[in-house]
C-alpha cells in the first residue's frame, strides 16, 4: 500500500508460551456450535455470517475457515473456547517454527501446499502438506487470520491479518492479498464491527500451557 | 499587403504591424522582419528561414532551387508561397507566409521527398532565423519553459494540451513578437510529420536555436512541417498570455464553468481529504462518524467548505467486494451517508464521495459504473464526487448525473487531461508529489480562473507544508488540507493552521480580485529570482501582485512596474513595507518569502 505500517518492526526479543495453538482454524461447523451452545450475539450485526444459509452454514462450507466475523467475535468465540487468540508474534512462531522458516513448510514458496488462488475457500484440513513444523496447518494463503494484538497510536486502532489468503484483488491498489510469507502481516485499520467483518479473514485459538 | 518585387526577386508582406521580406534571388532568404510599432528590425541578419541536415551534409533554404513562386495579393489571405527543391536528395518543399485574423501572418513549411529506393532517410531540421532574433537585450519566453526557476527549470507547471505561445520579447518597451504553434500529436509526438511540437517542448533557447529536430518525410507528397502563427505584441508577456488565453477559450465550450447548479463549488476552496479510519473523523468508542468533530477541528484552518470521505482503499481488495458493496458497510451504511451529507450541508460543509476506477471487475461496464454512481449520488444526496486518480470522466456520466441528480460536480484528483475534460470537469486538485512545488505558477489557474483547484501534495511534512501553503498565496488558491494519509497521521503545525486561516481571510476578503477572469501568471520583475503573478477584479478597481523571493538573498529595490493608475496599496500577507515610487513597487522580500501587494488604484 501507499505508505506502510507505521509499526515497530524490531528487531526485539520475544518469548513465546508455552502455548497450545489450533492446528487448524475455525470451522464454519465449530463456530455454529458456539453459537448454538453460548447464545452469542455481536452487538452490531452487519455482514455477521453473512455466507452462511439462515442461521448456519450449508454442509459444502462446514469445514471451511469462518469467515465474515470480526476481529471481536473471534475473541468472544476464543474465549468461549478458553483460550484467546495467538499475538502477533506468537502467530509468527507457530508458523515459521525455530529455524525461522519463510513459509510454514519450507523456505521456498510452493503453489501445491496451500491454497493459493482459489477460487473459493478450501476445507481447513485440505494442505495437511503445507503444515509448519509444529504441524499447524493453513497458515498460509487460503483465509487470513485474525491476531490477538489491537494497537492505539493515538489516531488510529488497528491490527494485523496473517497468513494472506487465496483472494488477490486485480489491481495493485487493492489490498495485499494472496498467499503470503510468515514475515508478512496485513495491517489492519478498524471500522466499524460490520465493516470489519470480511470474506477472507478467519483465525484459531491459543491456550496457555 | 503584398509586394512583389520581380526585379529583385523578393516579395514583401505587410499588415501593419509586422513586415516581412523574403528574397528568392538564390534559394530563399528571409531578409528582414520588421516590428513596425516599435520600428525595431527583429533579425540581427538576413537569416536562412530553415536548415536541413541529411547524413551529415546541411541543406540551407538559401541553396535549394526555387521553382515556384505564388504571390497573391487581392484576395483574403494574402499569400506568398515559395516551392524549393534540394537536389542532392529530391526533398521538395513550400516556404508560405499566409495572412490571418488578428493581425497574424502564418509561416507554414511543408516537405515531401522522393527517397532512393523508396526508403526514407532520417531529415534533421531547424529554424536559422532563431538565430539573431530578436533585439539586443530581447529575451525569450520559451513554451516549455516561459520564466525558469533559479535551477533553470520551468516555473509555470505547464499542461500538455495548451501549449503557451513561443515569444521574443525586449524588456524595457515590451515590444516583440509571439509565435503560436498548435500541437497536433498531442500525447503521441513520435510519429507525426508536423513537427511543431519539438519547437514547443525546447527547455531553454538554445535547444531552441541550435536543436536539429528529426523530421520523418515518409513520402513524395508536401506535408506540413511546421507552422507558426505570428503576433506582434506592444506589451509584453502580458499581452502574449492575454491573447493567447482569449484564443485558446474561443475554441472551447465552457458553459458547464456557469451552469447555476454548479456555481457553489467556486468557492469551495478549502477541502478536507477524509480518511475514514481516523480519529479525525471516526468515534472508536460508538463506531460512528463524528462529523461535528471533524468540522470543529477545521475552525482552525479557517473552516472545512467541502470534505472527501475516503473509505474504500486501503481496505478495497482484502475480500471480493466492490467498491459499491462498501458504500453498505461502512457505518450506518447508505442512509448514514446521506445524514452526514445533510449535516454537513447545515453547516455550510458539502460532501464529496470517491468513485475508484482501478476497481473495476469483469462484470462491470461504463453502463453499470455509471448507473452504481448515479444511484449512489440519488441516495446519499452527495454533492460531488471526486475521482481517484482520474484525468477524464465520460460525457454519459455527466448526463446521466443531470438527469437524475442536478447540482453534482465532478472533481477529478489529477487536472483534466485534455481540452475536452476541461469542458466537463469543473474541479480538480493541483496535486504535486514532488518538494520543487515553488516558485511555481499553475497555468490552467490563470487560463481557467473558474477551475477550482486547491494544492496539495500529501506526503509534505515540516517546510514541505509551508511550501505548500507558500504555493497556495502565491496563486491565489485554496488547499486540500490532508492529514491522514492512510494511517500515516502527519498533521499541519499550529504555526501552520494559523497561517491557513489567515489565508483564508485575505482570499475571501478580496474575492472579487482572486476570481478575476484576467490574472497574469508570471508577472514581469526587476530582479532575477523574484516571481510575481498578478490577479485583478474584472471591474479594474482592484489588484494584488504575489510575489515570491526564491533566492537565499533579501531582494530589496525596486520590484516590479504597477499599473499607470496604482499608486499606492499595502501588503497584505507579512505586513511588510512596500511603497509606490514612480510607478514602481519598492521595498524588501526576505528569502524564499512570498508577499501579497493589494494595489490602490487612483483616478
Amino acid at each position: 500500500m501507499e505508505g506502510d505500517c507505521q509499526y515497530d518492526h524490531g528487531p526485539r526479543e520475544m518469548t513465546v508460551g508455552p502455548i497450545h495453538i489450533d492446528t487448524f482454524p475455525v470451522t464454519n461447523r465449530q463456530f455454529k456450535e458456539f453459537i448454538t451452545e453460548s447464545g452469542y450475539s455481536p452487538g452490531c450485526d452487519h455482514n455477521f455470517l453473512r455466507h452462511w444459509t439462515g442461521d448456519a452454514p450449508s454442509e459444502d462450507i462446514a469445514d471451511h475457515p469462518v469467515v465474515w466475523v470480526s476481529q471481536r467475535d473471534a475473541k468472544a468465540y476464543a474465549a468461549w473456547a478458553s483460550g484467546r487468540l495467538p499475538y502477533d508474534y506468537e502467530w509468527q512462531f507457530a508458523a515459521a517454527g525455530p529455524e525461522g522458516r519463510l513459509y510454514p513448510w519450507g523456505d521456498v514458496f510452493s503453489k501445491d501446499r496451500c491454497n493459493w488462488r482459489g477460487p473459493r475457500l478450501t476445507p481447513v484440513h485440505q494442505y495437511r502438506c503445507g503444515q509448519s513444523a509444529f504441524g499447524v496447518t493453513d497458515m498460509c494463503g487460503n483465509a487470513r487470520e485474525w491476531v490477538e494484538d489491537e494497537l492505539d497510536d493515538g489516531m488510529h486502532r488497528f491490527t494485523f491479518l496473517r497468513g494472506g489468503s487465496y483472494y488477490q484483488g486485480p489491481h495493485f491498489w487493492h489490498t495485499d492479498g494472496g498467499p503470503r510469507p510468515n514475515t508478512h502481516h496485513l495491517k489492519f485499520n478498524l471500522l466499524s464491527e460490520g465493516h470489519n467483518r470480511c470474506g477472507t479473514t478467519s483465525f484459531r485459538c491459543v491456550r496457555e500451557a | 499587403m503584398v509586394l512583389h518585387e520581380e526585379a529583385k526577386q523578393t516579395v514583401s508582406v505587410s499588415n501593419g504591424v509586422m513586415y516581412f521580406t523574403l528574397d528568392y534571388s538564390h534559394g530563399l532568404l528571409l531578409r528582414q522582419l520588421s516590428h513596425v510599432n516599435s520600428g525595431l528590425q527583429w533579425l540581427r541578419q538576413p537569416s536562412e528561414i530553415f536548415e536541413l541536415r541529411i547524413r551529415g551534409a546541411i541543406f540551407p533554404a538559401s541553396q535549394f532551387t526555387v521553382t515556384d513562386v505564388l504571390v497573391t495579393g487581392d484576395g483574403n489571405p494574402e499569400v506568398a508561397a515559395f516551392t524549393l527543391l534540394c537536389q542532392e536528395w529530391d526533398v521538395s518543399c513550400r516556404v508560405s507566409l499566409v495572412s490571418g485574423a488578428e493581425e497574424s501572418y502564418t509561416l507554414l513549411i511543408q516537405m515531401g521527398a522522393r527517397w532512393p529506393q523508396n526508403a526514407p532517410e532520417e531529415a534533421y531540421l531547424r529554424m536559422g532565423f532563431f538565430e539573431g532574433f530578436g533585439p539586443e537585450g530581447s529575451r525569450w519566453y520559451l513554451s516549455a519553459n516561459p520564466v525558469p526557476k533559479p535551477d533553470g527549470t520551468s516555473a509555470m507547471n505547464l499542461h500538455d494540451d495548451f501549449d503557451l505561445p513561443i515569444c521574443s520579447i525586449a524588456p524595457d518597451i515590451r515590444a516583440g513578437f509571439s509565435l503560436e504553434l498548435r500541437d497536433y500529436s498531442q500525447h503521441v509526438h513520435f510519429w507525426n510529420q508536423n513537427r511543431n511540437c519539438d519547437l514547443l517542448h525546447k527547455t531553454d533557447e538554445m535547444a531552441l536555436i541550435n536543436d536539429w529536430n528529426l523530421i520523418r518525410l515518409s513520402n513524395e507528397p508536401l506535408a506540413d512541417v511546421i507552422e507558426i502563427r505570428f503576433f506582434a505584441l506592444s506589451n509584453g508577456w502580458e499581452e502574449a498570455f492575454r491573447q493567447w488565453k482569449r484564443r485558446v477559450r474561443s475554441e472551447m465550450n465552457l458553459e458547464e464553468y456557469q451552469r447555476p447548479d454548479l456555481q457553489w463549488y467556486r468557492q469551495t476552496l478549502f477541502q478536507h481529504f477524509t480518511f475514514a479510519y481516523s480519529s479525525e473523523v471516526f468515534n472508536y468508542e460508538d463506531g460512528r462518524f463524528d462529523l461535528d468533530r471533524l468540522l470543529d477541528q477545521g475552525v482552525e484552518f479557517g473552516g472545512y467548505d467541502s470534505v472527501i470521505l475516503w473509505f474504500q482503499y486501503p481496505r478495497l481488495g482484502v475480500d471480493e467486494r466492490k467498491q459499491w458493496e462498501f458504500n453498505h458497510d461502512i457505518p450506518d451504511g447508505v442512509p448514514g451517508l446521506k445524514r452526514l451529507a445533510a449535516a454537513a450541508r447545515a453547516r455550510g460543509v458539502r460532501v464529496f464521495l470517491p468513485y475508484n476506477p482501478w476497481d473495476t471487475r469483469a462484470d462491470e461496464s461504463l453502463d453499470s459504473i455509471i448507473e452504481n454512481m448515479v444511484t449512489l449520488v440519488r441516495e446519499t444526496d452527495v454533492d460531488g464526487i471526486w475521482f481517484d486518480t482520474m484525468a477524464t470522466v465520460p460525457d454519459t456520466l455527466r448526463e446521466q448525473m443531470d438527469e437524475a441528480h442536478p447540482g453534482v460536480v465532478f472533481c477529478t484528483e489529477h487536472e483534466p487531461a485534455a481540452r475536452k475534460s476541461m469542458e466537463t470537469i469543473t474541479g480538480s486538485w493541483d496535486q504535486l508529489l514532488r518538494h520543487d512545488i515553488m516558485p511555481e505558477a499553475s497555468l490552467l489557474r490563470y487560463l481557467f480562473p473558474e477551475h477550482n483547484a486547491p494544492v496539495t501534495s500529501r506526503w509534505q511534512i515540516g517546510e514541505g507544508k509551508d511550501t505548500l501553503i507558500k504555493r497556495a498565496v502565491f496563486n491565489g488558491t485554496g488547499l486540500v488540507i490532508w492529514q491522514d494519509v492512510f494511517g500515516a497521521w502527519m498533521p499541519f503545525s499550529q504555526d501552520q493552521r494559523a497561517s491557513i486561516r489567515k489565508w483564508k481571510g485575505i482570499l475571501l476578503e478580496n474575492w472579487d480580485i482572486y476570481s478575476g477572469s484576467s490574472p497574469i501568471p508570471l508577472y514581469p520583475t526587476f530582479e532575477g529570482g523574484l516571481y510575481a503573478n498578478r490577479f485583478v477584479s474584472d471591474d479594474g478597481k482592484g489588484a494584488i501582485y504575489s510575489l515570491y523571493n526564491a533566492t537565499d538573498q533579501m531582494i530589496e529595490g525596486p520590484l516590479l512596474t504597477l499599473k499607470e493608475k496604482e499608486r499606492d496599496g499595502v501588503e497584505l500577507w507579512r505586513g511588510a513595507a512596500l511603497l509606490v515610487r514612480n510607478g514602481l513597487l519598492d521595498g524588501a522580500v526576505e528569502p524564499q518569502e512570498v508577499l501579497l501587494f493589494r494595489a490602490k488604484s487612483r483616478a
